[in-house]
C-alpha cells in the first residue's frame, strides 16, 4: 500500500470519522463482490465444520465442567495428622491400661474414647493411604516433570515450523518457482500477473523428510489442541487445510503455479521437497522474519505457565495457568491429563477441566511469584 | 436490515442470504477493515479479513437470534481486524529482555500528544475533503486512501480515466491550498 501521504492520517479512525470515510467509499465492485463472496462461503464451510467438531468433542466429555476443584492437601498436614492420631491412640490406650491397673472397678466406659478412637482410625486410614502414596509420587515426579517439559518443548518446535524463522535457512541453495496469477471477471479480459517466488534449503537436521515434519506438526501442534484422536481428513477443518498448505504440495525449480489472485495461500506451499532435500518458502523482505532466539523468547515469555500436577507411574496432570500480574482478576487455568500409552506419554486436551481461581492463585504464588518460574 | 428481513432471507436459499448480507454490509465491513490494515497489509490481506468477517457473520445469522446484524458485523469486523493487524505486524516487533540494560529507558510506542494531534488533523482533513464536493472528494479518497487506479475509479464515478486524472490533480491542488491556509502542511 502507498505510504507517506497526508491520507495516512485517516488510518485508525474512530467511529465518527469512519462514518465520513464510509460515505466517500464506493460500493464493492462486481469482481470484488464475487471474489469476497466466494472466499467467504469457502471459509464459512471450513469454520462450520471446525465448530461442529468442537461441539462433538465437548459432548464426548460430559464431565468437563467448570468450577471443579482439584485440591491437593499440602503434605505436611498429612504428616501432622498421622503423628497426632498415633499420639492420641497411644495416649488413650495407655490411660485405659493405667486406670484398669489402679482400680478394681471395671474400666471406665470407652464410649467417648471409642468414638475418638474410631474417628482417629478413620483419619489414620486416610492419612496412611495418602502417606503411603507420597513416597511413590515423589519417585515419579522427576520422570513426569521431564515428560511434561518434553511435551511443551515439542509443541513449541511444532509451531516454530510454521513461523517465519530466519534460522535453518541456507540462502546459498535456492530455486525459483513461477506464479501465474490470473483473475477474470465474466465478459472481461483477465488481469494477469506473473511473478517468481523463492524456496531456500531448510537445514534443520531434526527432520529427514517433509513427511517427518508433517507428522511432527500434526502430533505436537494439531493434536496438542484437538487431542490424540484427531485425524487428518482433507477439507474437513482448518487444521487439515493448513496441513495441506504447509506440507503436502511438491514443487520443483521452474514449475509454474496457477492462482486466481485470492487463493495464493492455498496454492503456494510453505515447504516442499526436491532432490531429497527440504526447502522453505522465503519472503523477499528479510525483515519479515524473526530469529530462532526471538521466537523462543516470545514463546517463553507469554502469560501462560504450565505446572506439574498430581503424578503416578503412568499418568500426571499439567496445570495451565494464565497469569498476568497486571490483571490478577482475569487469572484462570485448566488441568490437562497426560497418560502413558505403549511407553509414550500422550496428552489429551479433550479431557481438560477448568480449575478454580483459588487453585490458580495458589499455584501462581507457589510456582511463579515465589520461584520466578518462567 | 431488520430482524424480519433476516428471517425472510433464512427461509430462502443460503446463497441468496449470503449475497444479500454482503450487498448490505460489504462496504461497511470493508471500510472498518481497510482503515486498520491499510498500513500493514496488502489488498489481498484486507479481502481475506473481510471474508473471515462474513464467514463468521453467515454462521451467526444461520444460528438465529440476531437482532442487529449491522452492529454484529461491526463487532466481528473490529475483532478480526485487530487479530489480523497483530498477526501482520508481529514480525516488526522488537523484543527486549527485562534484564537488558536499556530496558528501563524504553519508551512506550504510543505518544499521547501525537495521537491527540493526529485526531485533530484527521478531522480537519475529512472536513476539507468533504468541502471539495462530489465527485472530487470521492476521487481523492479512492486515489490516495484506497490507492486505486484511475481506470478503476473511472468505473465508479462514470467518467473516463483521463477525466479522473485531471480532476484528481485539480482537486488535490485545492485541498493542498485549503490545508496550507489552516496551517497543515506535509
Amino acid at each position: 500500500m502507498n505510504k507517506n501521504n497526508i491520507f495516512d492520517f485517516l488510518e485508525n479512525s474512530e467511529d465518527g470519522d469512519l462514518e465520513m470515510i464510509y460515505r466517500l467509499t464506493p460500493e464493492l465492485s462486481d469482481e470484488q463482490f464475487e471474489r469476497i463472496l466466494t472466499m467467504s462461503k469457502k471459509r464459512r464451510n471450513i469454520m462450520k465444520k471446525s465448530n461442529e467438531r468442537n461441539i462433538k468433542m465437548i459432548q464426548k466429555t460430559p464431565d468437563t465442567v467448570s468450577g471443579v476443584d482439584i485440591y491437593k492437601r499440602p503434605s505436611w498436614t498429612r504428616i501432622l495428622a498421622t503423628a497426632a492420631s498415633f499420639v492420641l491412640l497411644a495416649g488413650g490406650l495407655a490411660f485405659g491400661f493405667h486406670l484398669m491397673r489402679k482400680s478394681d472397678s471395671p474400666a471406665p466406659p470407652l464410649s467417648s474414647d471409642a468414638q475418638s478412637t474410631s474417628n482417629t482410625s478413620t483419619t489414620t486410614t486416610t492419612s496412611i493411604v495418602t502417606t503411603s502414596t507420597q513416597p511413590a509420587e515423589d519417585t515419579y515426579r522427576a520422570e513426569c516433570e521431564k515428560a511434561m517439559n518434553e511435551i511443551e518443548r515439542n509443541k513449541g518446535e511444532a509451531y516454530e515450523l510454521i513461523a517465519h524463522i530466519s534460522d535453518h535457512i541456507d540462502m546459498n541453495d535456492t530455486f525459483e518457482v513461477n506464479v501465474h496469477d490470473s483473475y477474470s471477471d465474466p465478459g472481461t479480459e483477465p488481469i494477469v500477473t506473473n511473478s517468481q517466488i523463492t524456496y531456500a534449503r531448510y537445514t534443520n537436521t531434526k527432520f529427514g523428510s517433509l513427511d517427518e515434519m508433517r507428522d511432527f506438526y500434526i502430533e505436537y501442534a494439531v493434536k496438542y489442541v484437538w487431542g490424540p484422536d484427531w485425524e487428518y481428513t482433507s477439507g474437513s477443518d482448518m487444521d487439515s487445510h493448513n496441513v495441506e498448505r504447509y506440507f503436502d504440495t511438491r514443487v520443483q525449480p521452474g514449475d509454474t503455479l496457477n492462482t486466481n489472485s485470492w487463493d495464493k495461500s492455498d496454492i503456494i506451499p510453505m515447504y516442499t521437497e526436491y532432490n531429497g532435500k527440504i526447502y522453505k518458502l522465503v519472503a523477499k523482505d528479510s525483515a519479515a522474519f524473526m530469529t530462532d532466539a526471538e521466537y523462543w523468547e516470545k514463546e517463553n515469555n507469554s502469560d501462560l505457565y504450565y505446572i506439574l500436577g498430581d503424578c503416578s507411574a503412568d499418568a500426571f496432570d499439567i496445570y495451565y495457568v494464565y497469569y498476568n500480574p497486571d490483571a490478577i482478576e482475569e487469572m484462570y487455568g485448566r488441568a490437562v491429563p497426560v497418560k502413558k500409552e505403549n511407553g509414550k506419554w500422550v496428552r489429551d486436551n479433550t479431557l481438560q477441566k477448568e480449575i478454580s481461581v483459588e487453585l490458580c492463585r495458589e499455584l501462581c504464588e507457589k510456582h511463579i511469584i515465589n520461584n520466578q518460574m518462567s | 436490515m431488520t430482524a424480519e428481513e433476516i428471517n425472510n432471507l433464512l427461509q430462502g436459499s443460503p446463497d441468496e442470504m449470503y449475497r444479500a448480507l454482503l450487498k448490505e454490509l460489504g462496504r461497511y465491513v470493508y471500510v472498518i477493515v481497510f482503515n486498520k490494515l491499510r498500513s500493514c497489509g496488502t489488498n489481498e490481506d484486507v479481502e481475506e479479513c473481510v471474508s473471515d468477517v462474513f464467514a463468521e457473520l453467515f454462521i451467526a445469522v444461520e444460528d438465529g437470534n440476531v437482532q442487529d446484524v449491522k452492529a454484529l458485523a461491526g463487532t466481528i469486523a473490529r475483532r478480526r481486524t485487530i487479530d489480523t493487524f497483530r498477526k501482520l505486524s508481529a514480525s516488526g516487533r522488537k523484543t527486549v529482555s527485562v534484564d537488558d540494560e536499556e530496558f528501563p529507558e524504553l519508551v512506550d510506542a504510543i505518544n499521547v500528544e501525537n495521537a491527540s494531534d493526529n485526531n485533530e488533523v484527521r478531522r480537519i482533513l475529512i472536513n476539507e475533503i468533504n468541502a471539495l464536493g462530489e465527485p472530487d472528494s470521492t476521487i481523492l479518497i479512492q486515489k490516495f486512501y484506497y490507492n486505486r487506479t484511475s481506470a478503476e475509479i473511472a468505473k465508479t464515478v462514470r467518467m473516463t480515466a483521463s477525466s479522473v486524472r485531471s480532476r484528481c490533480t485539480r482537486a488535490m491542488e485545492r485541498l493542498r491550498t485549503s490545508l496550507t491556509a489552516i496551517g497543515i502542511t506535509r
